[in-house]
């Protein structure tokens, strides 16, 4: 009799032995052959993954949507000056939608065709289809509101909000919502206010044809952690911007149709331009080949000012002069070293036109 | 008879005690997975090769060869991991440098591995990068394994590549 009662009292604490070490077993349910917990710290390691995809997605779709409104869109040219542009926040819908899903329908606005596999949409769907295919994962996702804005010169900022879940058919399930920014750089792409502007006919529509081939460049980068505000005082003092002229538009409102400094939302903090080398406007008929001889530049908003007042008589650009105290006009352009990166101080006039060998005209 | 119900209380003991010791040996056995699975570790080999080449930037390994690529602008940003160059190169057409990119790891690895690296619905799906490999096929293998990276890069400003498949798969 005392001999079962050992034996069951051995069977119990061998049993609570092995309850005390049952946690260290691995564990052998899986679909591959493998352990819980190597499993889930693959898919660990896949989600973190999966950010990374995100962001590049998002930049990559976005990329497609500027490329689409500025380049490839036929109806985004207006034929008339006058015609009534997009307003900025109309614009940051356009490419909002248009990166989504590849398509958008704001009204008047021309509509997005881009290859909706291209969309961001496209591309988280592409990615469920190979986590399904060669990790054994299935993904589901929820994309939120996006928000498109400006961000540093060069730079925009794009936001949204995305649900995903990972789930490993057996055992594990991981529910993700997260706020993603990714920083899309415009560098290479036309400048918006070409395709704006540009109409057929006259020298007035050659120089914008011949314009619209630029494409946005940086030129002498700085990057803004160096831009203190000593920096810019002293290129200012050096005369490399003007003081009494207001910021440059940023990329949004260029395509916007914003080009003069009298509409510019002060708070702007990422004005870009884009230098056009006269070279090409010489070549052009109609103009007289001495602009290339300063070896200078004409802005984006020097040339559209010009344009959008009907030119003037002679057909050459011509603006304010700046020179403190003076009544003339100037062939007012900036030259090749022209910096743009300084936040909030991208000006664009040349403040003494001496300084660079030009004249003022009465 | 009382010296045979003594002998019985020492023979249960006796059993006790060996059950104990048996029980403990097995989870020392499985606490130290030496046991483990083949199907296990080739999946862990997979996958911690993926992730070192998922995490490794160009600039911190230490490769004359990599360096040297850095330098003369092979590699542009030397920031990217191992794994995002050497898509970037399979991008470009360049397999020679993809392969040495990724070869250049193989000193860590087990003689058992090899990395495949490719594109869905892509003819060159199956570029196989380690051409010289010991284990020339897997028509013998007990095991095989593989992880792979589901990969959107940036080439550059302009340009982005992907998705991608790279894969790197064990066989035992």
């Amino acid at each position: 009799m005392k001999g079962i009662i050992y034996s069951l009292l051995s069977i119990i604490i061998a049993g609570f032995i092995l309850l005390l070490f049952w946690s260290t077993l691995p564990q052998p349910v899986t679909i591959t052959g493998v352990s819980t917990t190597t499993r889930v710290s693959f898919l660990d390691n896949e989600v973190r993954r999966w950010e990374n995809y995100v962001d590049k997605a998002a930049q990559a779709a976005t990329r497609e949507a500027l490329n689409y409104l500025t380049l490839d869109n036929p109806n985004f040219v207006q034929p008339d000056p006058s015609y009534t542009l997009w307003t900025v926040p109309e614009v940051q819908d356009a490419i909002s939608e248009c990166l989504q899903t590849g398509t958008q329908s704001l009204s008047p606005a021309p509509a997005c065709y881009v290859d909706p596999s291209r969309s961001l949409s496209g591309r988280l769907d592409a990615y469920k289809r190979l986590a399904r295919s060669h990790l054994n994962i299935d993904v589901d996702w929820t994309l939120g509101n996006v928000t498109v804005e400006d961000f540093q010169p060069f730079q925009l900022r794009v936001s949204f909000e995305l649900n995903a879940t990972f789930n490993d058919t057996l055992f594990a399930f991981w529910n993700l919502t997260r706020t993603y920014t990714s920083i899309v750089s415009v560098n290479g792409l036309p400048d918006p206010l070409f395709k704006r502007f540009r109409v057929g006919g006259g020298p007035n529509g050659q120089l914008l044809d011949a314009a619209d081939t630029l494409r946005i460049i940086r030129r002498f980068p700085v990057p803004r952690s160096v831009m203190s505000e000593e920096n810019i005082s002293a290129m200012i003092n050096g005369s490399y911007y003007a003081d009494d002229k207001g910021f440059a538009p940023t990329y949004l409102q260029r395509l916007a149709g914003i080009y003069d400094e009298g509409a510019l939302d002060p708070d702007a903090k990422a004005g870009i331009e884009t230098l056009t080398n006269l070279t090409i406007w010489d070549n052009l008929p109609g103009n007289a080949p001495h602009y290339a001889a300063y070896n200078l530049s004409f802005t984006g908003h020097q040339m559209l000012s010009w344009y959008k007042t009907g030119g003037y008589p002679g057909g050459h650009p011509r603006f304010p002069c700046a020179i403190k105290d003076g009544t003339y006009a100037v062939y007012n352009i900036v030259p090749h070293n022209f910096r743009l990166d300084a936040p909030r101080l991208a000006r664009y006039n040349v403040d003494n036109a001496s300084h660079y060998n030009l004249s003022c005209e009465e | 008879m009382r010296g045979g119900r003594r002998g019985s209380f020492f023979f249960v003991i006796d059993a006790f005690i060996g059950a104990a010791i048996l029980i403990f040996a097995l989870i020392l056995f499985y606490s130290l997975f030496l046991n483990t699975s083949p199907a296990e570790q080739a999946f862990v080999y997979a996958n911690d090769h993926l992730a070192f080449l998922t995490t490794t930037q160009c600039r911190d390994f230490q490769s004359p060869w990599i360096h040297r690529m850095i330098k003369n602008g092979t590699i542009a940003n030397p920031e990217l991991t191992l794994a995002e160059q050497a898509l970037i190169f399979r991008h470009q057409g360049n397999f020679e440098d993809a392969f040495r990119l990724l070869n250049a790891s193989t000193s860590i690895l087990p003689p058992t591995l090899t990395v495949r690296i490719g594109t869905r619905d892509d003819p060159l799906g199956d570029v196989q990068l380690y051409p010289d490999h010991p284990l020339a096929g897997t028509s013998d293998a007990d095991v095989r394994q593989a992880a792979n990276y589901i990969a959107f890069i940036m080439v550059d400003e302009s340009n982005y590549y992907g998705p991608v498949i790279l894969e790197t798969e064990v066989w035992l």
